[in-house]
């Protein structure tokens, strides 16, 4: 399915969202098993995004600029006898579109609360 | 704690993994394996988690939810090579798409692994027949071993740069995944390997790779111990090149 460049679908944007928070709690560097748990206990989901679409859905925001991610240096994996791991932070474009999404979200919960306890 | 599905869930995973980033670009593949590799330690290592996620089921439920996005990435990926690539890599992933399936399948069914759907009620207990009762001579065969047969890789080492050739201590044998040997993958997985001072595997690269055999060569080297290797009385790092032949028989 082709989308428009720009579009974000509802993923990216959590994704972007709980890059923020945890940039917030001062993580600036976090890998992507990381911000699998943050989208799933912002949700209170008990399981994690699927590893092609949470990592897919990574390299779609890297390549619009929204994360940015390194290779892990082998030598601090190695030590602690792990994995490498590949580590993203938010960028300024990620960020604002963040922000952006969580006002739009906040704008339209009220319109839906109304439309809620509206009389039939 | 069960950990024998677990383990058959998470190397699925990387079986999966291997499967669906071969043929394309060194960089990417590699990168998208590490990722993957990274999430699946970080997850069993993440003392805060939900223990269902420790579950192989979960663990299977996200590599098969995944699929449409892992093969969305891979034609991404396959869309920017020459077209002969693309019908070659087109023809791999049909291939193990069906040879993954069928070994689920196997695994599936087999007794004592994930218990199969079935229609019987909840409560309903399988029974199995009890074991048979011990053979009379203890078997040499560790109690871990499984009970279909495994095939093992022959390996053999040089040592690169005209540095004296390390002494293994402790020998791992690759096994040939009973999934290739199913599909009938053999070949044969090259591997650089550096061992440090004290003997043990710091680094390995696959110089020459098979996509089915890769990770069982890699996993294995890992564990290898060798004597630490001196020059002038000093303990030195040393670069192996490792052939690892996987046959079936």
């Amino acid at each position: 399915m082709r989308r428009k460049t720009r579009a974000l679908v509802p993923l990216e944007t959590a994704i972007c969202r709980s890059a923020l928070v945890m940039t917030g709690r001062g993580r600036t560097e976090f890998h992507g098993y990381d911000l699998a748990s943050q989208l799933a206990d912002e949700t209170s989901r008990r399981f994690l995004t699927a590893y092609g679409t949470l990592y897919r859905a990574l390299a779609r925001l890297e390549q619009m600029g929204l994360l940015q991610s390194r290779r892990e240096d082998p030598a601090i994996a190695a030590r602690e006898n792990r994995p490498i791991r590949r580590l993203y932070t938010l960028t300024a474009l990620g960020e604002a579109a963040a922000r952006e999404a969580a006002g739009t979200a906040t704008e339209r919960a009220p319109r839906r609360a109304r439309r809620r306890v509206a009389p039939a | 704690m069960r950990r024998t599905p677990l383990r058959a869930a998470l190397s699925i995973v990387r079986l999966w993994t291997t499967i669906y980033t071969a043929g394309i670009p060194e960089t990417l593949r590699d990168a998208r394996r590490e990722e993957i590799e990274s999430d699946l330690w970080e997850a069993q290592h993440d003392s805060q988690s939900d223990p269902i996620r420790l579950s192989a089921m979960h663990v299977v439920a996200r590599l098969v939810a995944g699929i449409p996005d892992d093969l969305g990435w891979r034609l991404e990926q396959v869309n920017a090579m020459t077209r002969t690539a693309r019908v070659s890599a087109l023809v791999l992933v049909t291939c193990a798409l069906v040879a993954i399936g069928g070994g689920i399948a196997s695994w599936m069914t087999r007794p004592g692994s994930l218990p199969a759907p079935s229609l019987r009620p909840l409560r309903a207990r399988v029974v199995y027949p009890p074991p048979p009762p011990p053979a009379a001579v203890p078997s040499p065969v560790d109690k871990s071993t499984p009970a279909v047969p495994l095939n093992y890789a022959q390996t053999s080492y040089v040592s690169i740069g005209n540095m004296p050739l390390p002494k293994k201590t402790k020998d791992v044998r690759p096994v040939h995944p009973p999934i290739a040997v199913w599909a009938g993958v053999n070949g044969t997985v090259l591997v650089e390997a550096t061992i440090d001072e004290t003997g043990r595997v710091a680094d390995r690269r696959i110089l020459q790779s098979v996509p089915m055999l890769d990770q069982s060569a890699i996993d294995a080297l890992g564990r290898w111990e060798f004597a630490p290797t001196t020059v002038n009385g000093e303990a030195v790092p040393v670069t192996i090149r490792v052939t690892v032949d996987y046959k079936s028989q």
